[in-house]
């Protein structure tokens, strides 16, 4: 697989011969990705099909111009690539150019006043937090891991984490956008464009933030996001993390929670939970929360593992369902308030603390899982026999996503034994946007050995089977985020995937962008 | 052990970039954020830990072939193991990354493909014993004019051994004669092998030179056990790490005692048979070496399998090590520099586990010295940023990689061994 | 066939108007905009209808320019340009859901604030509102246009409170935004116990902020969900006299961050007093006023309420006291009581109408860092042009959770009175010029302000005319108005 000899001069032009390679096997690097083996036409492994053309590492706005001029004259596709950590990140047709942003790392400005912080698409949550935290601000970082790329989950991807719940979607936290569409144009957002600033992602007029992400970002598949501007939240806590020692003997030094106090609540059901995070999310006194099955969360530490409580003869950690939240002020009286009312909420809803909390190795570790969260999602591979999935990824609010739980469980149940481990954290609740106004399920819905076919073919066999149901009773929609995926749940929701086609075919008539996790106009 | 015995791992990693990044919950700031040097500077993914891994699954797979580009990638990588140590929260014993290009490398040596420069390193080795390309006649030279034992003739307790380094470079005299002013002051029976030493054969081992390496390595054990040694102290953090990770590997329990130079000396200052006396004031950095800390752990062997419990959960049969870099020699050193009059240690911020690689490392120095140089400078800039006045450190590879970064920068930070400073303090 | 006749097939008889007083009352703005007379006024009673005129427009090239608020409209939104059909579509007024549980609630084009808050107080709810509404203000048509709000802290995107919405594309497609796009109708949604809430989407496009800002010249939106918040138990208010704005930003700055407070706005003295008194009677109050009030709200909800408002309290007077002000319950001069009866709104007259029965407003985003400079430079224009700053109404509106601030001035003057309407008309023209030249970003281009804020960024401009191609590729909605 190649392109053309003169596409690649000239895009070797552009970035120089060290920041473009086509060896095979380089390129062959970029084929692998997260989730790749459950797709149906793939290889079984998390190898995709295809390969890239080309692997190009531009270090600024004008290069991916370049690029993508280049790209549009000699009809290549190309998909913008950050840390890459999500099912989207490969490219979907052979000989797409991957354009990997590595190079364009910077963190431009903090405004400290105005509370915002303007990155370039290689800038990971933890540098943005470790910058920003000097001056008592924080962005809302994901679940996922601060090792990704902060423009990549707000502009172009998905996520959200434990501080969604004070701070919002992430897709809330865009300010203005430099965003070089797929025809090498350039498009500012909002208050950029008219030359005022960041401080603005909307209008003139319309929103393009609009045209930008809905739920999902375009996942490479119109243009490159260049440099976005982040909503900074105050950061009450210490200027730097408060943590001492390696994983998985972390400690949190001893001023961490000056000005924080960390709860972990259990629930005897998940109804009991979703009242308590309905009213913690009315009284406004939470700052960061996550919901999880017990075990899970302090299944990352080492010397505690003897602790997790187990089901009897199971494997698993403990299904209880669960809360680790924070409160937090620069106020005492303020902190003391807001503990009063989660008492009293506790003692309404039938909530109860959990001492585990205060084991200095469970302590440290939730502090670090709710404010950068690093090993959060990822550990639960080293758990999960190297991996695990989700299910359902739904937002709504916290009861109808209990309803849809309560749907699932018996047929999820039924696919235990058969090479997979359905139900593995029970329901993942991430109480989001603003209060707790809702709520995101992704329910731990199996691990899955990567490594064997039966496996694999079960866990995808499961993901169909118990959505089928929920999807026809309208509990959850259909999976998005994909061509394919987009034209068979578009007929189901308002025929978006018509109008997503238009809008791809107005901005990238010449389809440079790959639309594999996005849309293609031509493709039914 | 192959390279296919590690497809599972290949094929198990997450993709999730971890492997280039210091732990989240460490990051201090946007500038010192990252852990892995070769994609610092290479930027392609191929050129992280994680690439590394999936051009382990790519080959397996016979989905692509070793080529020469490939080739130049598996060996831009200094063997600093920040990858290992980054992916381990995350996947434990399931993908390690530092095995699996440490297998890539044997494969490519086994192939033939061979980088020219390391070629001319090992063609040394063989000849001469070092991985300097200098005469083994002029190993010992170094000793000239000191009263020490020659454990070629002699026993004693313990073998000091000097490294391929620190043996021939004439910059660094001064950290091993020191070291052997160090155990003389204290009292300790110990000698050198001198122009007898042979190499520890680490170096080889990390190019993918197997063969070489155990072939050093059991000429050394015989060598140190015929001198009657009971320990044997590595001025080498290289060094150092082959004995304590490698050398069981091949050997088993070798029934010597394995300690490196700080470890030693702070011992001794503990026991109170060293004293520094006069006051270095000084505003100090110090920075860990790769081997004598995140690899710095004992050997934990593993022999066992991987079982299925009921659903597809895995279990290692017995549990794999979890190493996590946690047992390396760290304070040993700190607890040296802290004990010198007049030294004001001041910490860099990727320090400890997730230290930054000097450069040196992986026959990179040999093969890549520019690569070398900016890691080393990248180092160098960190230790700017804390206001040190020098930067101290307990490896010959070390000094010399950071010492031509300083000169390289046009500055004159010095850089020491540690035990130059405690030679300075006597 | 007359255009009356042909929409006899869609509309009852009674419900397409051409009276030449309401056609003209439809043309009639505060802020200068001119258009075309439209031939009627039609008035739909539910989507369907919305749906039939959109497509009989589309057959027939007919602009169609919806409006949802009561007259007198003051900005030239939804005042047509070419004539046409005008979509009054204040008479589909139904509050369709109130739902204490997921604090939302679904509302058509027609229903106001003022019918809308008891609904949401029977509930327990409020919704956070613009600064005193006008008593005919549709709350959709306010929320699709951004309005600020005047609580930062729950203005937690531009888009806030809107969540999904219903609309008639200009193409006459039906479409949902959000998680309302299905699957499911509504009604079937309703009872998966899904009250459409999530705003994002569906898909990778977020189709409501398209429709935000758009003035309707995408679709006709024919309801909304917004969202609600807790309706406060116990609340107080505190004012923060000051001389100059500049005394009070930093300050504002500090309890945004901390998330201290409620409501949170600064009005000059003029402002105030027009919710104060009437007719020149404002204007003597105003100069009894201080030059600026700072005015806060403090909410106590569901549990220990007081306890809220006093640790706040107590906070926000600490945090004042840093940086040299002194708030009170109450300030000399100022009926507290009934400014803020006024502010809470219905106002009868309007406050903006009290002083001289007209009023154009010039609004613009910026950071309130920079509202000083902007400040001096109106001031600067209406002394050029002999205009009395202290008839000037200025209004600041931290917004983004104080990340930005909605920047107002208020140019009163008497319609009737022509030689003073064309001196405004320049002194508006020349003034929002000056201030998108100074850095204003004009985020809502009503009338000559599109022209100069696409000027300024033509690549938006032509972004915004791809999508216009899309929903609308006749251009039958709204046409002529953005770009």
């Amino acid at each position: 697989m190649s392109i053309p000899e003169q596409a690649y001069k000239m895009l070797e032009a552009v970035v120089g011969p060290d920041n473009i390679s086509q060896d095979p096997t380089m390129l062959d690097v970029y084929s692998f990705s997260f989730m790749a083996e459950l797709q149906r036409k793939g290889t079984g492994t998390k190898f995709v099909p295809v390969s890239p053309g080309a692997a190009i590492l531009p270090s600024n706005t004008e290069e991916v111009q370049g690029i993508l001029s280049v790209c549009n004259r000699f009809g290549l596709k190309s998909k913008c690539h950050s840390t890459g950590f999500g099912p989207w990140n490969a490219v979907s047709w052979d000989d797409v150019v991957i354009i990997d942003l590595r190079r364009m790392n910077r963190i431009l400005e903090i405004d400290e006043k105005n509370m915002y912080v303007v990155v370039e698409p290689y800038v990971t949550w933890a540098q943005l937090q470790a910058d920003t935290m000097k001056l008592g601000l924080v962005a809302a970082t994901p679940g996922v891991g601060c090792q990704t790329s902060a423009l990549a989950n707000c502009t172009s991807g998905f996520g959200m984490g434990p501080y969604n719940n004070s701070m919002g979607f992430h897709e809330r936290s865009v300010m203005g956008v430099e965003w070089v569409l797929p025809d090498g144009s350039v498009l500012r957002l909002g208050s950029l464009g008219s030359g005022n600033g960041w401080f603005c992602g909307d209008g003139p007029g319309p929103s393009l933030r609009g045209v930008l992400r809905g739920e999902y970002g375009s996942l490479g598949g119109l243009g490159v996001v260049t440099r976005v501007a982040i909503r900074l939240f105050d950061w009450p806590g210490p200027a730097e993390m408060p943590i001492s020692g390696p994983f998985p003997y972390m400690r949190l030094t001893e001023d961490a929670l000056d000005a924080m106090k960390l709860f972990l609540i259990t629930f005897k059901d998940r109804h009991q939970r979703n009242e308590a995070t309905r009213l913690i999310g009315e009284a406004e006194i939470c700052y960061q929360m996550y919901a999880w099955g017990h075990g899970f969360l302090i299944s990352s530490v080492h010397e505690l593992s003897h602790l997790i409580p187990r089901k009897e003869g199971d494997k698993r950690p403990s299904q209880d369902p669960v809360i680790a939240m924070t409160l937090a002020s620069h106020s005492r009286a303020e902190l003391a308030y807001q503990e009063k009312v989660l008492m009293a909420i506790l003692e309404k809803t039938g909530g109860t603390l959990s001492n585990y909390v205060e084991i200095p190795g469970v302590k440290a570790c939730i502090f670090r899982y709710l404010t950068r969260p690093d090993y959060l999602f990822t550990a639960m591979c080293r758990f999960a026999s190297g991996f695990w999935i989700t299910l359902f990824d739904v937002i709504g609010t916290p009861n109808s996503l209990t309803e849809i739980e309560d749907a699932a469980i018996g047929s999820l149940e039924s696919w235990e034994g058969r090479n997979i481990l359905p139900g593995c954290a029970d329901s993942y609740c991430q109480p989001m946007y603003g209060g707790c106004h809702v709520g995101y399920l992704d329910h731990s819905g199996g691990i899955y050995d990567v490594c064997e076919a039966a496996s694999i073919d079960s866990f995808r066999n499961m993901v169909m089977e118990v959505n089928r149901p929920l999807i026809e009773k309208n509990l959850i929609r259909p999976t998005i985020a994909s061509n394919e995926a987009n034209q068979r749940a578009g007929k189901l929701m308002s025929n978006f995937h018509i109008w997503q086609k238009k809008v791809k075919a107005a901005f990238d008539p010449n389809s440079v962008s790959d639309g594999g996790y996005y849309i293609e106009v031509d493709d039914e | 052990m192959s390279l296919e015995n590690f497809e599972k791992n290949a094929l198990r990693c997450l993709r999730c970039s971890n492997c280039k990044w210091v732990p989240g919950a460490h990051v201090k700031s946007w500038r010192f954020a990252q852990i892995c040097p070769s994609i610092f500077r290479y930027n392609f993914h191929a050129y992280s830990g994680g690439g590394r891994v999936i051009t382990a699954a790519s080959l397996l797979l016979g989905r692509t072939e070793l080529t020469d580009e490939v080739v130049e990638v598996i060996y831009k990588c200094q063997l600093c193991g920040g990858c290992d140590i980054a992916c381990r929260p995350s996947m434990g014993g399931f993908v390690e990354p530092l095995d699996v290009i440490r297998e890539l490398r044997i494969k490519a040596v086994s192939e033939g493909f061979l980088l020219p420069e390391h070629m001319m390193v090992i063609e040394g080795l063989k000849n001469e014993d070092n991985m300097m390309q200098e005469k083994k006649a002029d190993r010992g030279n170094w000793a000239e004019g000191l009263e020490v034992k020659d454990l070629s003739r002699e026993k004693a307790e313990v073998v000091l051994h000097a490294g391929c380094r620190a043996s021939f470079d004439p910059d660094l005299r001064g950290v091993i004669r020191g070291a052997v002013a160090l155990l003389s002051a204290a009292g300790v029976d110990f000698g050198i092998m001198g122009k007898d030493e042979a190499c520890c054969g680490g170096r080889a081992y990390g190019m993918g030179y197997t063969g070489e390496f155990t072939k050093y390595a059991e000429h050394n054990v015989e060598a140190w056990k015929k001198a009657g040694v009971g320990k044997v102290v590595m001025v080498c953090s290289d060094g150092f790490g082959a004995l304590q990770n490698l050398y069981p590997k091949v050997i088993g329990d070798m029934g010597i005692e394995v300690v490196h130079i700080s470890q030693y000396v702070s011992e001794l200052v503990r026991e109170g048979r060293l004293v520094f006396k006069k006051a270095v004031p000084l505003k100090v950095t110090y920075h860990d070496p790769c081997n004598l800390g995140r690899l710095g752990e004992a050997y934990m062997p593993w022999s066992g399998e991987e079982k299925r419990l009921p659903g597809p959960i895995i279990e290692f049969d017995p549990p794999k090590p979890e190493r996590y870099g946690v047992g390396g020699v760290y304070d040993a050193p700190r607890e040296i520099l802290n004990a010198i009059p007049g030294v004001e240690l001041v910490e860099m911020e990727r320090i400890r586990e997730h230290s930054w690689c000097c450069g040196a490392g992986g026959g990179v120095i040999d093969a890549f010295p520019d690569f070398a140089l900016s890691t080393a400078q990248e180092r160098v800039a960190e230790a700017r940023g804390t206001g040190a006045r020098a930067i101290a450190t307990s490896c010959p590879w070390c000094v010399r990689t950071l010492r031509d970064a300083v000169k390289a920068d046009g500055d004159a930070l010095p850089v020491y061994d540690v035990i130059e400073l405690c030679v300075k303090a006597l | 066939m007359s255009i009356k006749e042909e929409l006899s097939g869609i509309f009852d008889g009674d419900r397409i108007v051409d009276d030449s007083g309401i056609l003209s009352g439809a043309m009639r703005n505060d802020s200068f905009v001119g258009g075309g007379m439209p031939a009627c006024v039609v008035r739909p009673k539910g989507m369907e209808e919305v749906q039939g005129l959109i497509r009989w427009a589309n057959d027939k090239r007919m602009p169609l320019t919806p409006v949802s608020s009561g007259v007198p409209h003051v900005r030239g939104g939804s005042t047509p340009l070419f004539g046409g059909v005008c979509v009054d579509l204040s008479g589909m007024d139904r509050v369709l859901m109130v739902d204490r549980e997921y604090r939302v609630a679904m509302v058509e084009p027609g229903v106001t604030f003022y019918e809308l808050r008891p609904e949401l107080e029977k509930a327990g709810l409020k919704l956070p509102m613009p600064l005193s509404p006008r008593g005919t203000k549709s709350v959709l048509g306010s929320v699709m246009e951004r309005e600020p709000i005047t609580i930062p802290k729950y203005h937690v995107d531009m888009s806030a409170p809107l969540l999904c919405a219903e609309v008639v594309f200009g193409t006459g497609d039906l479409f949902r935004t959000g998680e309302a796009s299905g699957p499911g109708n509504i009604e079937e949604q309703r009872e998966a116990k899904r009250k459409q809430v999530w705003d994002s989407g569906p898909g990778q496009i977020s189709f409501s902020r398209i429709l935000q800002g758009a003035q309707g010249s995408m679709g006709i939106v024919t309801w909304i969900t917004v969202r609600c918040e807790v309706l406060p138990t116990v609340q107080e208010f505190l004012f923060i006299p000051a001389r100059d704005v500049s005394e009070l930003t930093d300050f504002v700055y500090r309890i945004l961050r901390r998330k201290l407070g409620d409501e949170c706005f600064m009005l000059n003295g003029f402002d105030v007093a027009s919710f104060l008194g009437e007719g020149e009677g404002i204007r003597s109050l105003s100069d009894e006023l201080p030059g600026w009030l700072l005015v806060l709200g403090i909410s106590g909800y569901e549990f220990y309420p007081e306890e809220r408002v006093l640790y706040q309290k107590e906070a926000i007077v600490e945090a004042a006291r840093q940086f040299g002000l002194a708030p009170k319950a109450a300030v000399p001069g100022m009926d507290a009581f009934r400014f803020l009866k006024g502010v809470e709104g219905p106002t009868e007259p309007y406050w903006k109408r009290g002083y001289k029965g007209s009023y154009c407003d010039i609004f613009f985003l910026t950071t309130m860092d920079r509202v000083g400079g902007f400040i001096h430079r109106m001031q600067d224009i209406c002394n050029e042009r002999r205009y009395d700053v202290r008839e000037l109404g200025i209004y600041i509106q931290p917004i983004n959770q104080g990340r930005s601030c909605h920047c107002e001035f208020r140019l009163s003057y008497d319609a009737d009175n022509l030689k003073e309407a064309e001196r405004v008309k320049g002194l508006f023209d020349a003034a929002s010029e000056a201030m998108m030249k100074a850095g204003g970003f004009f985020s809502r281009p009503y009338g000559n302000w599109a022209g100069m804020a696409y000027n300024r960024d033509a690549a938006s401009r032509e972004a915004v005319r791809k999508l216009k191609g899309i929903f609308d590729p006749n251009d039958i909605m709204n046409p002529g108005k953005l770009c």
